[in-house]
């Protein structure tokens, strides 16, 4: 499972990054979070040339099916699968799921994941400044969360 | 001069030469030979010279 | 390599040495102690038993030195030794008149038996017996102050020259030169073309290096202005506190402000800790995630997805008879069963999917726990600021109190900063590897390291090719690599085997002292504990350090070494002698020892029980002529006549 960053975002987070208090792949999964609850992706051209990291790190590993959860969520509502077609959500699973990965994700679902990631890293960097600290961008990145205004708060 | 190398010669080569894994089984043991052979004093140009060809390496240039 | 000394004889040398023969021939012959009063050639002996196993030049005052008399016109020093069992004779001829001398071999495999000029031994031993190593067998007290001595290398060499390792890097320079030559001879046969690509690759390439190492110099330049700076910001910071201190109000609100400080840095450690903690569970970043994983595990449970029946049920179902619903399975229903099967999932992809629909089931999270951290750490932050400015304004209020040396102060601090920053700019542009961050600051092989290493490659490559021997150049490489790494990893071992075994030997010589190396770089080093500072370490520690060293180095060598030595206990206190005299010569095929009468007690007589043993003595007699005696009777009973030094 291979995940690959947005071009700018190495740039963007590169004031915090200090493993392992915050990984490169924290700022990868918040984008991810802020991509997959607006149900938006961005496209290849936006991602590196390289992947990051393979497979999830340590701390992330008891995630990967919540994280499978959310990709399948967020696919079924851009897809506008109705919510009793029951075929086309199995179908659906069945595209993104691969049971032999630990990640429990094939390529597509790994494709896509970093496409919803690069999406988010788009709407986050529209609403901060390259973050300076671990603590201010914590503080900024609540307030994405919250903000009203923001289209993809709650 | 039949004694064999001394044995901390002998576990160097062994150690380096198990670990140098992209080689081939020929290459090391000549290589081993050869070091052998040099401790003696006994080797000409070419035995190093064959030694050296036998290396596998990779020559491919970025351009 | 066995060597063995069979005897020598000198004509016409000082000391009185006119025409002495000294035979160890009869066997065995395992230890010889010669007592050789002093004044009776000992030194002399040491010095040209060096210089025939070395070959090693003399001076004419050297040659001229060693006459017997002012009358003497010519003179002689021969050796006679075994190599494997093989007889040689060197000769050192002198001649006194005209200061010089020559070297004669006579080797038994030469039939005539007749002599030949210079040294002909096996190359073998040439190669080994260089002056500085004749030194260590033909043991000369200096060296045992030298092998100590950080900066001569001497133990370390000693080792590799005796395990052979030298000859590792002489393979090694072997392989360069056939590098070289092969590039020569591409270079030779290329044709005009060619020839001047292979020039302009050779231009291209050593303008990258330069290139390089200018770069390099650039890069600990800045790191050095970098540091000075960061230095120099300490130090502002420091006398800015120190102004503030003046002011007694000021310094204590300014302690209590540090305090403060102190306990903020505290709370913000704890709460960004917390943060992280929140932030890596989905379901805790926003209420909605939570709502959202839910409800996907509510549909999935609501369908009834995934479905219980697999497509393995159908696989199965098709290779039957008869269907479970008691009609034969025919060709097209088979078909039809296969192509519904299709449709349903594997039984590990069903499972995969009840994990997923379990882990969403079981999510639960506290909704305000993120907001709690969230807020919590904003406060903080608040608060870090308000102390912030709380400190910059007693900083202000000295200024206002007309603190000028203050405000200069601040002035130079603000301009670090700024210093600092740039430095830290063009520090990053000139050594990133990140290519993301390469890309940003358009870093490129003209002013980023990393980056330049990849060119200085590049054309490296590129020269070889040009001259066709790319191929053999990487192969070379690959096998200095291996040579250079089996040599170093050898000589690591060898050198903790002789240190080992020279403690061994320490803990036994000298038990009481725990005299001990505790490391040999490239030269023997002892524990610095047991040194005490003003007097260093004795004549006598030393050489029993010297001793051990020796002998563990020579014991366990490839080459079998006589060991041969000048007053080896003269230096030792009794108790040491005794086990100097217990211990070493067990170790040594053979051993000679010049001795002194008063070596002696506790030295000598450790022989007297031995069997084995030869006893030579020599002294001058009344017309100042050398005498040698053998036998144990003797040597026990000599006493130096009065009048003799």
């Amino acid at each position: 499972m291979s995940f690959v960053l947005h071009q700018s975002g190495r740039t963007f987070f590169r004031g915090i990054i200090a493993p392992p208090k915050f990984l490169m792949f924290d700022a990868y999964y918040c984008c991810l979070m802020a991509g997959l609850y607006a149900r938006t992706i961005g496209s290849l051209q936006d991602l590196e040339p390289d992947v990051f990291v393979n497979g999830y790190p340590d701390d992330f590993k008891r995630q990967s099916d919540i994280i499978a959860g959310l990709l399948v969520d967020a696919e079924l509502d851009r897809k506008g699968i109705q919510p009793e077609d029951r075929a086309s959500i199995e179908r659906e699973m069945v595209k993104l799921v691969d049971p032999t990965s630990p990640t429990r994700l094939n390529g597509e679902g790994n494709k896509l994941l970093n496409l919803y990631a690069a999406a988010g890293f788009a709407l986050i960097q529209d609403k901060m400044m390259p973050p300076t600290t671990i603590e201010d961008f914590l503080i900024a990145y609540h307030r994405y969360w919250h903000d009203p205004t923001n289209s993809s708060g709650a | 001069m039949a004694s064999p190398l001394y044995p901390e010669l002998e576990n160097a080569i062994t150690e380096i030469l198990s670990s140098a894994n992209d080689q081939t089984r020929e290459f090391r043991q000549r290589l081993r030979k050869l070091i052998e052979n040099a401790t003696l004093g006994n080797f000409t140009d070419d035995d190093v010279r064959e030694v050296i060809e036998l290396a596998v390496v990779d020559e491919e240039l970025e351009d | 390599m066995d060597l063995r000394v069979l005897g020598w004889r000198y004509e016409n040398i000082r000391g009185g040495l006119r025409d002495v023969s000294i035979s160890l021939d009869s066997s065995p012959g395992r230890w010889t102690l010669i007592q050789m009063p002093n004044g009776t050639g000992k030194t002399t002996t040491m010095s040209l038993l060096r210089a025939v196993f070395s070959g090693e030049a003399l001076t004419p005052q050297e040659v001229y030195d060693l006459r017997a008399a002012d009358i003497t016109e010519t003179g002689l020093f021969e050796l006679r030794m075994s190599v494997n069992n093989k007889p040689f004779r060197i000769q050192l001829r002198l001649d006194f008149k005209n200061r010089t001398h020559q070297y004669w071999t006579a080797r038994s495999e030469v039939r005539s038996g007749g002599l030949e000029e210079g040294i002909s031994l096996p190359k073998e031993l040439k190669r080994l017996l260089s002056r500085d190593f004749t030194r260590l067998f033909v043991f000369d007290g200096e060296l045992a102050k030298e092998i100590r001595t950080v900066g001569k290398d001497r133990a370390a060499n000693a080792i590799r020259i005796l395990y052979r390792l030298d000859h590792l890097d002489m393979l090694n320079i072997k392989v360069g030169r056939l590098v070289e030559e092969q590039q020569q001879r591409s270079a030779a046969i290329s044709t005009a073309t060619e020839r001047r690509g292979v020039a302009r690759g050779k231009r291209q390439y050593e303008t990258v290096v330069t290139r390089r190492t200018a770069l390099e110099t650039e890069q600990k330049e800045l790191q050095k202005r970098r540091k000075e700076m960061e230095g120099r910001k300490t130090t502002v910071a420091a006398l800015i506190s120190g102004r503030i201190d003046q002011d007694e109000a000021l310094r204590k609100r300014k302690e209590q402000l540090e305090r403060e400080r102190q306990n903020i840095d505290l709370s913000l450690l704890e709460a960004g800790h917390q943060g992280m903690s929140s932030l890596r569970v989905p379901a805790k970043i926003h209420p909605g995630i939570q709502q959202r994983l839910v409800a996907l595990g509510g549909k999935l449970t609501h369908l009834k997805l995934p479905k219980t029946i697999s497509v393995e049920f159908f696989k199965e179902l098709a290779e039957q008879q008869d269907c479970v619903c008691g009609r034969p399975v025919t060709e097209l229903i088979k078909r039809a069963i296969l192509e519904r099967a299709e449709n349903y999932l594997a039984e590990d992809q069903i499972l995969v999917i009840n994990q997923m629909k379990a882990a969403l089931r079981e999510s639960s999270a506290d909704p305000e726990e993120f907001t709690r951290v969230a807020t919590q750490l904003a406060s903080i932050l608040r608060q870090l600021r308000l102390n912030t400015t709380a400190h910059d304004q007693l900083e202000l209020e000295r200024v206002e109190a007309g603190d000028t040396e203050l405000e200069h102060l601040r002035q130079e601090n603000q301009q670090l900063e700024r210093d600092l920053d740039t430095t830290a700019q063009k520090i990053e542009k000139l050594t990133t590897r990140d290519p993301a961050r390469q890309r940003a600051l358009s870093a490129s092989s003209e002013n980023n390291i990393p980056l330049c290493d990849i060119e200085v490659k590049r054309c490296q490559e590129k020269l070889a090719t040009a001259t066709n021997t790319l191929r053999f150049v990487l192969q070379s490489e690959c096998v200095k690599t291996l040579v250079s790494k089996i040599s170093a990893l050898a000589q690591l071992r060898l050198t903790e085997r002789v240190r080992i075994a020279t403690n061994e030997k320490l803990a036994q010589i000298v038990p009481s002292e725990s005299l001990r190396v505790s490391r040999i770089g490239g030269a023997l080093e002892l524990e610095s504990r047991q040194l005490s500072s003003k007097t260093g370490v004795s004549e006598g520690q030393s050489l029993a350090v010297a001793y051990a060293f020796l002998t563990s180095l020579l014991t366990e060598a490839p080459y079998k070494l006589p060991f041969i030595v000048d007053s080896p206990a003269v230096s030792l206190d009794t108790a040491v002698r005794r086990d100097v005299g217990d211990l070493i010569p067990e170790l040594f095929d053979q051993m000679i020892m010049f001795v002194i009468s008063s070596e002696r007690e506790g030295f000598a007589d450790a022989f007297y029980q031995r069997e084995g043993v030869r006893y030579i003595t020599l002294w001058r007699d009344g017309e100042d002529v050398t005498q040698a005696r053998e036998g144990l009777e003797y040597f026990r009973s000599f006493h130096q006549r009065e009048g003799t030094e």
